[in-house]
C-alpha cells in the first residue's frame, strides 16, 4: 500500500486549529480573555461532536459544559510538537463523551444495517474541511478495506468490538485487531504527515501495521 | 512491529500495550482494563489521537452550536478560572497527608434532567447509614495524627459554630471500618474544616485517588464543591485531610469521599467509599 510522501512543515512546532493562531497555551495559563476566544474557536468542533453522542440537544449541552472544563484543565498538557490543536480538542471531547455514554450504558443505537448509513467518504467530499480534517480523511483512506470497516464502525456508529463482530460475521480477535492495526497505520500516516510525532521527536516514518 | 520498544519493553509486551491503548481510543478507558504499570510511562497518546483525527476524517465538524450556549459555557469556565486562581493563592496543605488539590471546583454538569442525581444517590445512602451510626461525641477523643493537625483540629473544635458529623463507610471493598469511618468537622464561619478518616484502603496514586465533595444546599444541586483530591498512605490506619472549599460553602448539606483518576476529576464516578450527611 501506498505510504503517504512526507510533506515540508514550515512551521513543524505550531499547527494552528482552524488557521487561527494557538490558544490552548494561553488557556493553559488561565488567561481570562482566552476563555470566549476558545469556545468561539473549538465550539463548533465540540459541538458537532456532542450532538453525534448524545442523545438529545440538552444532553450535548451537558457534555459541551464538561469538555470545555476538561480543556481548560487539560491544555497545559497540549504540545504543539506533537499534535495540531484540532485534533487534541478532538481527543479531549471524545474521551469525555465516550466516558459519558459509558456511564449512561447508552451507545447509540447499533443499525440494522450500518454500511448503508451516510456514508462518510461522500461528507468527507462536501464539507469545508480545515487542513487537519483533510490529512486524517487521506490517511483514512490508506488502511486496508477491513481496518475501515472495522473503524467506521467503531467510530461512525458507535460499536463496540462484539457489535462489529456481530455485524460483520469476523471473529471477535479479528475486529480487535483490525481495530488496533487501524489506529495504528493512522498514526503512522500522520507521523509520516507531520501531523503527529513520537515521543522521541520522530516525525515522519513508522512501519506497516 | 509498529514501533521500537522502549528500551526494557519487549516486542510483545509492546503489542499487548499499544491493544490497551486502541481499546482505549476507542472505547473508553472501562472497556480496557488496567493498563500495565510499567508501560505507562513509555506509551504516549498517539493513538488516541489518531482515533480523534479519525473520528475528524469522518465527521467534518460542521454544526453550530446555539447562540445561549456560548454564554453558559464561557460563565462556567470564568467561575472554573477563579476558583482555580483563588486556590493557587492559598496554601492547603496541613499534614502529610494531604496532596494538592485539582483546583477545579464543582465543574459536575450532570445532565439537567438528573440534576441532583449524583448526590441524592449519595445522600441516599448516607441517609441509610444513619439508621445505625451511632452518636458521635464532637468532643471525642482525637486520633493520632501529626501535631499541627492535632492543634488545628482542636482549635476548631473550640469554635461554637464548628459542627462535627459522623462519616460512615459505604459497602465499597476499600472501605473496610465496622460502620463508622470518621469524622467530618466545619466550620462555615471560617470556611475550615478536617476530614478525619480511618479503615479506608492506602491507594497508589498513579492508579487512583480520593476525593472529597461538599454538597451545598445553597448552590445548585449539579455542582458540588471540590473539597481536594488525597491519598491514604500505607500503613496509615487514620488520616487527617485538611477542607479547604475553594468556593464558598453557605450551607453544607454532605460531605462525600470518592474514589477517581489520579489528580481528581471534575465529573466524580461516582464510586463513594464514605458519607457524612450534615443534619
Amino acid at each position: 500500500m501506498a505510504k503517504a510522501a512526507p510533506e515540508p512543515d514550515p512551521t513543524p512546532n505550531e499547527k494552528p486549529s482552524f488557521d487561527g493562531p494557538p490558544i490552548l497555551p494561553r488557556v493553559a495559563t488561565g488567561e481570562p480573555a482566552a476563555i470566549n476566544e476558545c469556545y468561539d474557536r473549538f465550539g463548533g468542533l465540540v459541538w458537532s461532536l456532542a450532538r453525534r453522542f448524545c442523545a438529545n440537544p440538552t444532553d450535548a449541552e451537558d457534555a459541551v459544559q464538561e469538555i470545555f472544563i476538561d480543556l481548560w484543565k487539560s491544555a497545559e498538557r497540549y504540545d504543539s510538537s506533537i499534535a495540531s490543536e484540532t485534533t487534541f480538542v478532538a481527543m479531549i471531547a471524545r474521551r469525555r463523551l465516550i466516558d459519558r455514554n459509558r456511564r449512561r450504558q447508552r451507545r447509540p443505537p447499533m443499525p440494522t444495517l450500518p454500511e448503508q448509513s451516510a456514508a462518510p467518504e461522500e461528507s468527507i467530499g462536501q464539507a469545508e474541511m480545515s487542513e487537519d480534517v483533510r490529512l486524517a480523511a487521506e490517511a483514512f483512506e490508506q488502511l486496508r478495506p477491513e481496518q475501515k470497516q472495522v473503524l467506521r464502525l467503531a467510530i461512525h456508529h458507535g460499536c463496540s468490538h462484539e457489535q462489529i463482530a456481530t455485524t460483520t460475521g469476523m471473529p471477535l480477535g479479528t475486529v480487535k485487531t483490525h481495530a488496533r492495526r487501524g489506529l495504528i497505520r493512522m498514526r503512522e500516516i500522520l507521523r509520516a504527515q507531520g501531523k503527529l510525532v513520537d515521543e522521541a521527536g520522530n516525525r515522519p516514518g513508522g512501519d506497516e501495521a | 512491529m509498529s514501533q521500537t520498544p522502549p528500551v526494557g519493553i519487549d516486542e510483545r509486551s509492546l503489542d499487548h500495550a499499544e491493544e490497551w491503548l486502541a481499546d482505549r481510543a476507542l472505547l473508553g478507558r472501562g472497556d480496557a482494563g488496567s493498563m500495565p504499570r510499567r508501560f505507562a510511562d513509555h506509551l504516549n497518546e498517539g493513538l488516541d489521537l489518531a482515533a480523534a483525527a479519525l473520528d475528524l476524517a469522518l465527521f467534518p465538524p460542521r454544526e453550530v452550536p446555539p447562540a445561549a450556549l456560548r454564554a453558559r459555557v464561557t460563565a462556567r469556565l470564568r467561575e472554573v478560572a477563579a476558583a482555580a486562581n483563588a486556590a493557587a493563592t492559598e496554601p492547603r496543605a496541613i499534614g502529610a497527608s494531604s496532596t494538592a488539590s485539582t483546583a477545579l471546583t464543582g465543574g459536575f454538569a450532570a445532565s439537567r434532567s438528573g440534576s441532583t442525581g449524583w448526590w441524592v444517590a449519595a445522600a441516599a445512602i448516607a441517609i441509610a447509614l444513619l439508621a445505625w451510626l451511632p452518636s458521635l461525641d464532637p468532643r471525642g477523643a482525637s486520633p493520632k495524627v501529626g501535631e499541627s493537625g492535632e492543634s488545628a483540629i482542636a482549635a476548631l473544635r473550640q469554635h461554637a459554630s464548628t459542627k462535627v458529623v459522623a462519616c460512615a463507610c459505604t459497602d465499597d471493598p476499600l472501605c473496610r471500618a465496622e460502620k463508622v469511618c470518621g469524622e467530618v468537622l466545619w466550620n462555615a464561619e471560617r470556611q475550615e474544616g478536617f476530614l478525619r478518616l480511618r479503615g479506608v484502603a492506602a491507594n497508589d496514586p498513579r492508579e487512583l485517588q480520593y476525593q472529597l465533595w461538599i454538597v451545598d444546599s445553597s448552590r445548585d444541586a449539579r455542582y458540588p464543591v471540590d473539597g481536594g483530591v488525597f491519598d491514604v498512605p500505607a500503613g496509615e490506619e487514620e488520616i487527617l485531610v485538611p477542607i479547604k472549599a475553594a468556593v464558598p460553602v453557605r450551607d453544607a448539606a454532605l460531605f462525600a469521599v470518592s474514589v477517581e483518576k489520579p489528580g481528581g476529576t471534575v465529573v466524580s464516578e461516582r464510586r463513594f467509599v464514605a458519607v457524612a450527611p450534615v443534619s
